[in-house]
């Protein structure tokens, strides 16, 4: 039988469009620090898409507009815990004690009084292959916001985290630059959080930023390896999830899993 | 070029650090500050640079910048402590030192131009960074880090320098080479240096600033530097030796 693969344009553009935010997003956490975050804004994007639902029914509040403002409450709160002085460790334990609760109960709720199971599910493990032209929209419009106001900004951002003091006295208004990395983290996370699912994305925040700190020698090398290697590892994944017949977002996972043990191997198993 | 702050209380809580302390320090030369750890040096370069919240007024070439890093930093060029420069993301010490003027640029991604690029290179000569120019920030020696840093200091050429505690993680060998390029800076430039050890700059030091949870004297070496304001500053950690040699000998600086 000869060997076909059928690829839908949808899926390619929501992986990649995915895959090219995340390749901003995680470069950006790890580089200020945030890595500490990157277990928690999954929850906080869950919730939001939760509540959000629950707003859609109770008010008639659009759920992806209503999931996106949730989202950049819930994540300016823990940020705002730990610029009051809370360790980013205790605060992260609050913030996450406090969403997982929620989140359970919205779930209960959700799953029991609203006929949306379908939508729940792509939540907590996305849906790629289920996308319709509107998700692929939806998902430039987020990508495309993200990427171009992070994109120019993303070497600074950077070098706050490398010397905050140095960077303010450079006349950068570091303050600004905090509410665009909050804003960013929180839209990118519940934006995408249909099509790369909740489980994922704790993958996709984390490994291509770490992997591409290990190979390069400079930060433009740094920022432009981690936008590559997530590329890669969405659309590898993508085709890797067609051939096997198993679910796209986990063979995601294994392969930007499978860049980062080649990498560190490449180095010496460092 | 001129620093002067005027009633300077700067408290972290409940802990006052400076209170209502007035001093003014006018160079070009070298200004030693000197006290135990947690004494408020790192504090005081912090506060003149607006990077922490104080009472009082800060002048730098009679020009206020109280609590304004960014007015602060179009005169001095700051050195930290090298224990809290580790970037968690790899970086070489050209990007390190470009950033200095990449960050002042209007738009993020303007690049140097040829003048700037000139100013590097001979940045890169007169400081002996070509060996290590393009690695990684992370994989330099003390001492080559100190030197990255102060080059990222003097690229926009500020006329006040502020170095903390410039010989942490140093070997002999790169102490000596820095001190010789202080000991120049302060020919043409105000040099604020915060160090434990004053025996370093005693030939180049124009004053000393005496440290410990306020400013317990400031004035001439020979004057700051007697036994009765050591034990002021260090309290039993002076130890006193009867015929002690030290030998400073950084050829013929």
């Amino acid at each position: 039988m000869p060997f076909e693969l059928f690829l839908d344009v949808r899926w390619i553009l929501v992986i990649s469009l995915s895959s090219m935010t995340f390749g901003i997003v995680s470069p950006l956490v790890l580089s200020r620090r945030l890595l500490f975050l990157a277990g928690t804004l999954p929850h906080s994007a869950l919730l939001s898409a939760l509540l959000a639902i629950i707003l859609d029914r109770a008010l008639s509040i659009p759920s992806q507009l209503g999931s996106l403002i949730l989202s950049v409450v819930l994540v300016a709160m823990v940020l705002r815990m730990i610029s009051r002085g809370l360790r980013p460790d205790v605060a992260t334990a609050i913030f996450l004690s406090l969403t997982v609760s929620l989140t359970a109960l919205s779930l209960y709720y959700v799953i029991t009084s609203f006929p949306v199971r379908e939508s729940i599910w792509s939540y907590l493990v996305g849906d790629p292959l289920l996308v319709t032209w509107e998700d692929v929209s939806y998902t430039a419009l987020i990508s495309l916001m993200v990427l171009g106001i992070n994109l120019p900004l993303l070497e600074r951002q950077a070098l706050i985290g490398a010397d905050r003091d140095f960077v303010k006295i450079s006349g950068v208004k570091v303050s600004l630059y905090d509410l665009i990395t909050a804003l960013s983290l929180a839209i990118a996370t519940v934006g995408l959080l249909k099509i790369i699912g909740f489980i994922l994305e704790h993958v996709m925040i984390l490994l291509p930023g770490i992997t591409a700190a290990s190979l390069s020698r400079s930060l433009r090398g740094f920022l432009l390896q981690a936008f590559i290697i997530s590329l890669l590892g969405g659309l590898g994944g993508l085709v890797l999830g067609l051939l096997t017949g198993l679910a796209p977002s986990g063979c995601i996972g294994l392969a930007l899993l499978s860049i980062y043990l080649v990498s560190s191997l490449g180095r010496g198993g460092r | 070029m001129r620093v002067r702050a005027e009633n300077l209380s700067v408290r972290y809580g409940s802990e006052i650090i400076f209170d209502g302390e007035t001093f003014e320090l006018a160079g070009p030369g070298l200004f030693l500050v000197i006290g135990p750890n947690g004494a408020g040096k790192t504090t005081l370069f912090r506060a003149l640079l607006g990077l922490v919240g104080l009472r009082g007024r800060v002048y730098v070439n009679g020009i206020e910048v109280t609590g304004d890093p960014e007015r602060a930093g179009r005169f001095v060029g700051y050195v930290p402590q090298l224990n809290l420069i580790d970037p968690p993301f790899p970086i070489s010490a050209k990007e390190l030192i470009e950033s200095a003027i990449i960050l002042r640029k209007r738009a993020p991604t303007l690049r140097l131009n040829d003048r700037e690029s000139s100013l590097l290179k001979s940045l890169i000569r007169d400081l002996g960074l070509s060996e290590f120019i393009e690695k990684p920030f992370q994989q330099l020696s003390g001492g080559q880090k100190q030197r990255v840093l102060l080059a990222r200091a003097l690229i926009t050429d500020p006329p006040i320098i502020m170095m903390d505690e410039p010989f942490t993680a140093m070997d002999p060998a790169g102490r000596e080479s820095l001190i010789r390029m202080m000991f120049e800076l302060a020919d043409r430039k105000l040099l604020l240096v915060s160090s434990h050890d004053p025996t370093l700059f005693l030939q180049k030091a124009k004053a000393v600033m005496a440290l410990n949870r306020g400013i317990v004297a400031m004035g001439s070496p020979d004057d700051v530097l007697s036994e009765e304001v050591m034990r002021r500053v260090y309290g039993r950690s002076v130890v006193l030796v009867e015929r002690c040699l030290h030998v400073v000998d950084y050829h013929a600086v």
